[in-house]
């Protein structure tokens, strides 16, 4: 070893790329595995509601079906990717694998790691995501290519709040099985309740004041007329975007915090 | 004049109503290799956490590079080397991508890295594994792959938490070996281990830790001469008669008995020709012994 050690020089901002490279240097390890659920899957549900239900409803409004329910795959594969890779697998490095404290033995600050596995979540739900708004392009199921382009920030932005309430259920959860109110209350009401497939006008009105509390419902809310080429409020899309950033921030912050209690004590 | 790398003064850390470390004083200099003894629960982990400041002390200072240990920045944490009691390589990643993916962590150049990862890994003899699985790895190859990890940023201090617990003797050894050649490189280890030849083989320095306290601390010779004495003979039962009578400190530890004494000759000549006994010197295990007494632990 050489005389004057060379020991690097880290920073904030490195700190959070060299978390976001390990997690994609094991992402290109299980790559297929990794394509098949993130990819393929999501435009399997494409496909089946685009075009099987598509068939049947035809019409919602003013816009054909495939271009009503795009939006809500998007955003849904958005919801259940990066909200997804916080949970369970995320849960598998803090509790399991011990990887947060390999990470913090190192000169890492635990901040560093939470924003890591936040950029890193989010990374997969924008993957997702592209990879849906691309294959939605390519039949014709995008009403306006400069809404969906404009939209597709949005999605990012929003991938890092579902992330963060993933985050949320890794911090708290004692055992994988503490998973169930995750899928149970998240994954599962953002799915059903939030106008991925149906208006959600045709709920009950307790329902769709309820659902509200779903980032996921702002963010189809969003970019549904956007992608359809419909008119746009931009005020709302403020409103609605600044939810879904202030649910993130509150999620972030509890995770951080719970987490902070279980590694330093 | 050596630098002080640790320095820890009356240190404490209670958990809840359990006070797991209770004013623990100690000071490990540039250098050194000092070793943490103690049974199950001494509160060596506790104090290991505390040094890497994973954990604040209740109590007292510890200072670590001169550091309080709880404010240790990046600078501090790329001196040290850590190697945790449990497990925590990457299983997701490969033998070499573990080393590679952690001198990322302390954000060290590319080629910097390509570099230590060769020597490490022929350091600790894993070249030939570089490219496994750690998961298919055994037991005594995770703890060498660890121990490699730790030294990717090249520290000044070693941090070992009981490195060889459950590994075969020849893996022991192994790992004995480049402990020593990383003492002669001039690094500072800190090592924790309850076991007795480990520390007499190693440790410059031992402090003996039981309760949360140390009890003392020493060179394992001058432990060794300071709370037992010479000799050691273990007879087996039934004890001659009239040996009590020698006035010899005894043990009884089930079907053998141990006498300690400075007059071996004394002893040997009460002893019968056809006693079937084991002579040998005293070791640190009797220190231990005789300082944390024999009840069993974590019960």
């Amino acid at each position: 070893m050489s005389t004057t050690p060379e020991r690097g020089r880290q920073t904030m901002l490195g700190g959070i790329a060299a978390i976001w490279m390990r997690h994609y240097r094991v992402w290109l390890r299980i790559f297929w595995p990794s394509v098949v659920s993130g990819i393929l899957n999501p435009i399997l549900f494409l496909f089946a509601f685009g075009f099987g239900l598509g068939a049947v409803v035809k019409q919602v409004g003013d816009i054909s079906y495939l271009h009503f329910v795009v939006p809500g795959m998007i955003a849904n594969a958005a919801l259940f990717q990066s909200s997804f890779e916080a949970s369970i697998p995320s849960y598998t490095r803090f509790r399991i694998q011990r990887t947060y404290e390999a990470m913090l033995a190192a000169p890492l600050f635990f901040r560093e790691v939470v924003y890591g596995e936040i950029l890193w979540a989010a990374s997969k739900g924008v993957l997702s995501a592209l990879c849906l708004y691309l294959v939605a392009w390519a039949v014709d199921g995008l009403g306006s290519l400069s809404g969906a382009l404009i939209s597709f920030p949005l999605v990012a932005l929003s991938c890092a709040s579902f992330a963060s309430l993933g985050l949320v259920c890794t911090a708290y959860a004692r055992t994988y099985e503490y998973f169930s109110f995750f899928f149970v209350f998240w994954i599962t009401p953002s799915l059903l309740f939030c106008g991925v497939f149906v208006d959600p006008a045709a709920y009950p009105q307790w329902l769709q004041w309820a659902t509200w509390f779903f980032p996921v419902k702002h963010l189809i809310e969003v970019i549904r007329p956007l992608c359809a080429g419909l008119s746009v409020d931009w005020t709302m899309v403020a409103l609605h975007m600044a939810y879904i950033m202030a649910f993130m921030f509150i999620c972030a912050a509890m995770a951080a915090r719970r987490m902070a209690k279980k590694l330093f004590d | 004049m050596q630098q002080t790398v640790i320095h820890a003064d009356g240190l404490r850390r209670s958990f809840g109503a359990f006070e797991a470390v209770k004013g623990v004083s100690f000071q490990v200099s540039e250098g050194q290799f000092i070793g943490l003894l103690g049974p199950n629960g001494a509160g060596k982990t506790t104090t290991m956490r505390m040094i890497m400041g994973m954990t604040k002390p209740s109590g007292g200072t510890l200072d670590v590079f001169g550091v309080p240990s709880h404010t240790i920045g990046r600078g501090e944490k790329a001196r040290i080397g850590l190697v945790p009691q449990e497990d925590n390589l990457d299983p997701d990643l490969s033998v070499r991508q573990n080393l590679e993916v952690y001198g990322t962590y302390f954000g060290l150049p590319h080629d910097v890295i390509q570099e230590r990862v060769d020597t490490l890994l022929r350091f600790m003899e894993l070249s030939e594994k570089k490219e496994n699985d750690v998961r298919a790895l055994s037991g005594g190859m995770k703890r060498r792959l660890i121990i490699a990890r730790a030294l990717i940023a090249d520290p000044d201090l070693v941090i070992l938490d009981e490195p060889t617990t459950g590994l075969d003797p020849q893996a022991r050894v192994l790992i004995w070996q480049r402990l020593l050649a990383l003492k002669s490189q001039g690094k500072t280890i800190l090592l924790t281990t309850h076991y007795m030849d480990e520390a007499q083989r190693l440790c410059d320095r031992i402090i003996v830790i039981d309760g949360g306290r140390v009890l003392d601390e020493g060179s394992p010779k001058e432990l060794i001469a300071r709370h037992v004495e010479e000799h050691v003979f273990e007879l087996q039962k039934p004890l001659p008669k009239g040996i009590e009578k020698l006035d010899i400190r005894s043990e009884d530890i089930g079907d053998t008995a141990l006498f300690y004494t400075d007059d071996a000759a004394r002893l040997r000549n009460f002893l019968k020709a056809d006693m079937v006994y084991l002579h040998r010197p005293a070791n640190l295990e009797d220190v231990f012994l005789k300082l944390t007494g024999r009840k069993l632990r974590e019960v």
